[in-house]
């Protein structure tokens, strides 16, 4: 695993929840101005848990706001092969 | 009619339950028995500590200890307020104050865990071991108030509805009909308690109908709808409660890989209300899941206001989606006619009026229209709540009493065709441009589909003595659009031009701008303020010379 994998896993499942293409969800910019409400943020927490196999807190998508620092925060604690 | 209090203390059975499924916990249970032990002894203590006719709020998580604290009031005679427990975020604690302001409750309840958290609010947990009063508390007065059903709407000040012990029965009562020659045997879901939909729909009904109860938090099902269904198989459930977004959701977020061992066969009941009914939604339900059991049949529409304690129509049950088809120019004109052209817009039927009374009428005469006349409807019946706590003006004004009774203006639109209700718009942002009613969700809807970068919109009418009705959209474009901002906003103004035939004014603005209630509802008359404020942070815009002239004087006038 690489942290640009998680990286555009992020953007894809966001992606997916806005109904946005790929290239519109920027990594860098909050969530919250991408569009993203509290029952996106809900499911993202349950799609990291299926996933990646981390436990998150619900309110992820708030206390990293961006998708960069949501890398940032998962990454150590994802396993790596 | 015996009411529901004196009614299920009368007889509660050992032999049903209530049951809260918590995520990786041992499911809680309570026969009806016990909880009536439980409230009985919550009620003593009530009584002793003086609460007799008074508000007592009630901040409960999703679990059965609401219920007990619930029962407990309506027991001892105190006036249940329920109400949502505030997350830590300050914003709903103010919510809290607001409603404690308003009801006038000085006795806050939680469970255990809250206390707490909720120290500022001085909440406390109920005492269950005062001694049992001997012998049966008097009888109930029908006209009493229950319990205060907050609605959350889309004003500033909450509006507490008096729900009295006779609406609450006779509201009961009409559930039996819709149920019709077979009660219902178990009930589940998720909605929360402090909503009407949840409290009445679900838990109340599950007592007063003797029925099996199953119940789920919002946040465990928001997260992994497949444990609604889960329970609902599991628990051979026939009878469930959700708004169109619960049905949506479900239908979105649920994998094939889920849906193994998945049994739907024994719901006959799964009632859609609490908000707009998209068919679209409906059949892909219905779709999704006939693979499991499903059956079409089970999906009934109904229609229903916390002023009327819930219900007032519904699909009895097994009866299935009513839908028919209208011109668009004939709804939008007021007078609708059915056409089997593809380009109609399909709506759905929310059952036949029955024990309440349903009126439509002309909203600025209140004279009663003709069958497929849209105008307001109106309530009338004994499920009507006494009025609004402490607002007699609010009252006046939404529960009218005249020589023919005292009828409810829901401020809803809709019309009656083939003897079932229609529900079509809100009345007070209906948007009338010479003559034509205009309704803005679907402005929104056509400027949303018209440009891929197009995120939510507001559309609402402003109103000038001399030239009338404009519409107004403000849309937002989503931030990370590379589209540039006139390009983007011809796209949308030939698309609903195009489709509505009457003049548009539009501000672009960016996301986030548009301001909606908890529930998910543009506030347009919010947005509709800012822009005659000239308060909207405008990415561009294209105002007809009279709108702009409208935002001039009115900006300048308020400053």
């Amino acid at each position: 695993m690489s942290d640009e994998s998680l990286r555009a896993w992020l953007v894809a499942t966001v992606a997916g929840y806005l109904e946005l293409r790929t290239s519109q969800v920027g990594t860098g910019v909050t969530l919250r101005s991408l569009g993203l409400d509290s029952v996106h943020a809900m499911a993202l927490c349950v799609d990291i848990e299926d996933r990646w196999g981390v436990l998150v807190e619900p309110t992820l998508a708030w206390d990293f706001p961006t998708i960069d620092a949501i890398v940032t925060h998962l990454a150590p604690q994802i396993d790596r092969p | 009619m015996t009411d529901f209090v004196s009614r299920f203390r009368a007889r509660p059975r050992s032999d049903r339950k209530v049951t809260y499924l918590s995520d990786g916990r041992p499911a809680a249970e309570l026969t009806h028995l016990e909880l009536d032990r439980r409230a009985r002894a919550v009620a003593s203590w009530l009584t002793g500590a003086g609460m007799a006719g008074r508000p007592v709020l009630l901040l409960y998580p999703a679990g059965l200890d609401f219920l007990v604290a619930f029962l407990g009031c309506l027991y001892a005679r105190a006036v249940a307020v329920p109400a949502p427990l505030p997350l830590s975020s300050s914003s709903r604690v103010d919510r809290v104050d607001r409603l404690a302001e308003d009801s006038g409750a000085r006795m806050v309840l939680t469970d255990e865990a809250h206390v707490a958290v909720l120290g500022d609010l001085s909440a406390r947990t109920f005492d269950e071991t005062a001694a049992a009063g001997s012998g049966e508390p008097p009888g109930v007065d029908a006209d009493a108030v229950a319990y205060l059903q907050y609605t959350s709407g889309s004003t500033s000040r909450p509006r507490g509805v008096e729900v009295t012990h006779g609406s609450l029965t006779h509201n009961l009562e009409l559930f039996g009909k819709i149920s019709g020659d077979v009660p219902v045997r178990r009930i589940g879901g998720w909605l929360p308690h402090h909503h009407d939909m949840g409290l009445v729909g679900l838990q109340l009904q599950a007592l007063h109908a003797e029925a099996d109860l199953v119940l789920l938090s919002p946040e465990a099902v928001v997260a992994r709808p497949i444990r609604w269904l889960r329970a609902i198989s599991d628990h051979r459930v026939d009878w469930t409660v959700a708004p169109d977004f619960g049905y949506a959701w479900a239908t979105r977020r649920i994998g094939d890989e889920d849906l193994d061992g998945l049994d739907l066969s024994c719901l006959t009941m799964a009632v859609s209300g609490a908000e707009p009914i998209r068919i679209a939604t409906l059949d892909a339900f219905a779709d999704r899941f006939a693979s499991v059991g499903f059956r079409r049949t089970a999906l009934n529409p109904g229609y229903g206001l916390a002023e009327s304690t819930l219900v007032v129509t519904c699909t009895s049950r097994g009866l299935g989606l009513t839908v028919r088809t209208f011109t668009a120019a004939s709804l939008a004109a007021g007078e609708v006619v059915p056409t089997s052209d593809t380009g109609g817009v399909p709506l759905v039927g929310c059952g036949e009026p029955g024990d309440m009374r349903v009126r439509v009428v002309d909203p600025a005469t209140g004279v009663e229209v003709d069958d497929g006349t849209i105008g307001e409807i109106r309530v009338a019946g004994p499920s009507l709540a006494a009025g609004y706590h402490g607002d007699p003006a609010a009252t006046r004004a939404t529960f009218v009493t005249g020589p023919d009774g005292r009828w409810l203006r829901t401020g809803d639109l809709g019309f009656l065709f083939e003897r079932q209700l229609y529900v079509t718009g809100r009345l007070k942002e209906l948007i009338i441009v010479r003559g034509r009613n205009l309704y803005p969700q679907d402005i929104e809807l056509s400027a949303r589909e018209a440009h891929p970068d197009a995120g939510r919109g507001a559309a609402f009418g402003v109103r000038d003595a001399e030239s009338g009705e404009h519409v107004v959209l403000v849309q937002e474009m989503r931030r990370a659009s590379q589209a540039d901002p006139g390009g983007f906003t011809a796209a949308v103004l030939d698309a609903v031009t195009d489709q509505f035939g009457v003049p548009v004014s539009i501000v672009v603005v960016r996301s986030n701008t548009i301001r909606h209630t908890t529930s998910g509802k543009v506030r347009r008359g919010h947005m509709r303020e800012l822009f005659l404020d000239d308060g909207l942070q405008a990415l561009h815009s294209v105002l007809s010379p009279a709108v702009a002239a409208l935002v001039a004087t009115s900006a300048g006038t308020r400053v």
